[in-house]
């Protein structure tokens, strides 16, 4: 048993003896009233507003939905769009090659910042709106829609990639690893063989010289 | 010439073939110490203390011989030597801290008494504990300094088996340093919080599994615990409907905010929708100051698995009014017959009689100090018991461990939250049946990994012949289906392509917490039936391991979990 845990169980251990073991009543629920003041939420935990793309994957120059559910009936709600860029190649483009032979993906900058990245839409009497969006980035798009009444807030995300997906860069392991094996291996090789070399002459050398 | 050079060549064959002896000797007995080590080990976490101290003996005999071994001026003189030299002085290092270690640190390890660690007549000695406190800080010490010290030695150029025997030991001996710098910290902590330095008092909140929240369960009832110099006793009982609704609501942090909106400051049974233990634990103070006007040092949370556990150790407890609890009955009895049994007021009534029957045992049976704390230990890695300090540099000391409950800012390893939180009002909890599969993916150009998560809920509840204790509001329509909303939390810097329940993309709302994205989903469960969530997740940036690990929201009935790990990206 980890020692740690023995300190901190005692720690507890005390107190957790004396546990109200009592699951406890039922919390207290707003009465309805016969005023027009408006009534707070009940306590449970409602579901939550929600912000759904389709689909949620695109290649570049497709267009999605935004559908949001759950907002204010009739409410403006903001949306803000923020890009994490994939390093996924971009369409039709070779990767960079560094100057230590690895590569690197390029993001199509051209593109860049002509789709908005801040919009806003209106809401149905049911709290329910769509919207439809054409990125003009590459990489991982996440969607905030806040409402500007309800204050409700939900995300989501959306991946664009390039217009024509390349495959997966394959692993090929450590490019250095073997040839600096093999190559030291060999060195050393050549180093035993010389220095043997050398005792040979010298042990020739001399046996001539005694003879 | 002849004769002398003869004359060294036999001095340095003599003095080659001495310290190949010494050597042979110092690598029998570091085996021989190795293998002591490990049975100490197990010796001392099985409790059988009077073999640990004839096997940490002879330890030391081995330590010891193998430090001399290796201490000679053959020896010595050996380490001045090419390429040799630094194999030999590695091997001096590594016997030296072995014996340093069974010296200095074992000793004051089994001298710790662990029934120091547990009350006796109503009270914790706390002057036993600060004894406990010094000696791990001589432990402590002494392992710090030979940690640094081996840290020195470089790797470079060893022979493969003492390059190996070197990274052995200091992956050993950092675990050891972990644990001894917990403990030293965790030793130091207990007087004051058991009250050495003044009276403390604390909250113990009871979580109610049958209802869930993130953390576990609502907050159902608490239990004001007061310590003063290792005594503690329990104060004002109550339940958190007793705490009422605040308006205006307690501040909330803006993230829970954005995701539940003010309910968790609103009402104490809402504190827990985050899965942030500090945060909740914070809510409900202020909640209590608020409505009682009295301040609390801390918020303790349990739940009723742990007094399964517990009753285990201590055996039945009669309560009146009821069956005698035991291990095996208590959960069912808490969390679903005294809904089923009893009205509301009789409840309140017999939850408190439990409560008193079992502290009551705690206090006065003679429990066996390991079993109790290997209860505590599988309570605190199961996450059913919580602790928060109000005081910050206290709150530190528990930094992220299990029983603080914090979600961490960053991830050692990718971990995926799925917290359960009930939308219907109703005590259903108890009959779901959760699962969880975690498989990790593909390894992404972007420096991400794919994550599959899939979760099912299964309910088992019946389609009639419930209380309406256990119905409660019936948030679903059909009374008797589990309203449950899934919060999939993702590894930190990682998002949520797509969501389906039952195969079919679901609208989902998120949000994030801690640096995590955060997706809700309302599956709702009719009795007998299942319903599975599947979510594709990505980590952050540059996760290349194939690793990833669940956190789950405990619950009355234990997840069944599996994680599929894969290779990592590098590899």
């Amino acid at each position: 048993m980890r020692l740690s845990r023995i300190i901190m169980a005692l720690t507890v251990g005390l107190a957790v003896v004396a546990v109200p073991t009592a699951a406890g009543a039922a919390q207290p629920q707003p009465t309805p009233g016969v005023t027009d003041t408006p009534q707070p939420p009940p306590y449970t935990p409602q579901l939550p507003a929600s912000l759904t793309v389709q689909p949620s994957s695109i290649d570049l120059g497709d267009t999605v939905n935004l559908i949001g559910e759950r907002f204010g009936p009739r409410e403006t709600v903001d949306i803000v769009v923020t890009v994490t860029p994939l390093a996924a190649p971009a369409a039709n483009q070779a990767p960079a090659r560094r100057s230590d032979g690895t590569t690197v993906a390029m993001a199509p900058v051209a593109y860049q910042a002509s789709a908005p990245l801040r919009f806003t839409a209106r809401t149905n009497g049911d709290g329910t709106f769509t919207r439809r969006y054409k990125p003009s980035v590459t990489g991982l798009l996440t969607f905030t829609a806040t409402g500007r009444d309800s204050e409700r807030t939900a995300t989501a995300q959306l991946q664009v990639r390039g217009q024509a997906q390349p495959p997966a860069l394959p692993v090929t392991g450590d490019s250095l690893g073997t040839p600096m094996k093999i190559g030291g291996g060999l060195a050393g090789a050549g180093a035993v063989l010389l220095l043997l070399t050398f005792a040979w002459r010298r042990r020739q050398r001399l046996g001539a010289g005694s003879h | 010439m002849l004769l002398a050079g003869l004359v060294v060549g036999s001095l340095l064959a003599l003095t080659g073939g001495w310290v190949g002896f010494r050597g042979w000797q110092a690598r029998a007995h570091l085996l021989n110490a190795a293998g002591l080590a490990r049975e100490l080990s197990a010796q001392v976490v099985g409790g059988d203390t009077a073999r640990a101290q004839r096997t940490l003996a002879a330890l030391q005999e081995q330590s010891g011989a193998a430090r001399r071994a290796t201490d000679d001026p053959g020896w010595a003189l050996g380490r001045r030597v090419p390429f040799a030299g630094d194999d030999l002085g590695a091997v001096r290092r590594i016997a030296v801290a072995v014996d340093d270690l069974a010296r200095d640190a074992f000793p004051a390890l089994l001298r710790a008494d662990l029934s120091s660690l547990v009350p006796s007549g109503g009270r914790l000695d706390v002057g036993r504990l600060r004894t406990v406190s010094a000696d791990l800080d001589g432990v402590n010490r002494t392992v710090q300094q030979t940690r640094r010290d081996l840290a020195t030695v470089s790797g470079d150029g060893l022979v493969a088996q003492v390059r190996q025997a070197l990274v052995d030991l200091r992956g050993e001996i950092d675990r050891l340093a972990t644990l001894t710098t917990a403990a030293d910290q965790g030793a130091r902590l207990l007087p004051p919080l058991l009250g050495a330095d003044g009276p403390r008092r604390y909250l113990l909140v009871s979580q109610n599994l049958a209802e869930l929240r993130s953390t576990g369960g609502m907050f159902g009832a608490y239990a004001v615990i007061e310590a003063e110099n290792g005594r503690v006793k329990m104060g004002r009982q109550g339940s958190s409907a007793s705490l009422g609704r605040f308006d205006p609501p307690v501040k909330v942090p803006a993230e829970a905010r954005a995701l539940w909106g003010d309910l968790p400051g609103m009402y104490p049974a809402d504190v827990n929708l985050t899965p942030h233990f500090p945060t909740a634990a914070a809510l409900y103070r202020e909640m209590f100051r608020r409505k009682t006007g009295s301040t609390v040092d801390g918020v303790l949370a349990v739940d009723p698995v742990v007094l399964s556990y517990l009753l285990k150790a201590t055996g039945p407890v009669v309560v009146p009014g009821g069956v005698p609890l035991s291990s095996d009955n208590v959960v069912r009895t808490l969390l679903n017959e005294a809904y089923q049994r009893l009205e509301p007021r009789e409840q309140d009534t017999y939850f408190a009689a439990a409560a008193a029957a079992v502290f009551d045992a705690f206090f006065t049976k003679n429990v066996d100090p390991k079993v109790l704390l290997s209860v505590f230990d599988r309570a605190i890695t199961e996450r059913r018991i919580l602790f928060w300090s109000a005081r910050p540099e206290e709150q530190r000391t528990f930094g992220e461990s299990r029983l603080a409950g914090a979600l961490p800012e960053k991830d050692t390893v990718p971990v995926v939250g799925v917290f359960l939180n009930d939308g219907s009002g109703a005590k259903l909890g108890y009959y779901l049946r959760p699962a969880a599969t975690l498989t990790v993916g593909e390894c992404r150009p972007d420096g991400r990994r794919e994550l599959r998560l899939r979760v099912t809920l299964r309910s088992t509840a019946p389609k009639s012949g419930l209380s309406e204790s256990v119905l409660g509001l019936g948030m679903a329509g059909d009374p008797y289906t589990v309203r449950t909303l899934v919060s999939v939390f993702t590894p930190t810097g990682g998002a949520v392509l797509d969501a389906r329940l039952d195969g079919t993309e679901t609208a989902v709302g998120g949000g994030s917490e801690r640096g995590r994205h955060v997706t809700t989903a309302n599956v709702e469960v009719r009795p007998g039936a299942s319903r599975t969530l599947e979510l594709t997740v990505l980590t952050g940036k540059k996760t290349g391991t194939g690793e990833a690990e669940l956190w789950l929201t405990p619950t009355a009935t234990p997840w069944t979990t599996q994680v599929d790990t894969a290779p990592s990206c590098d590899q």
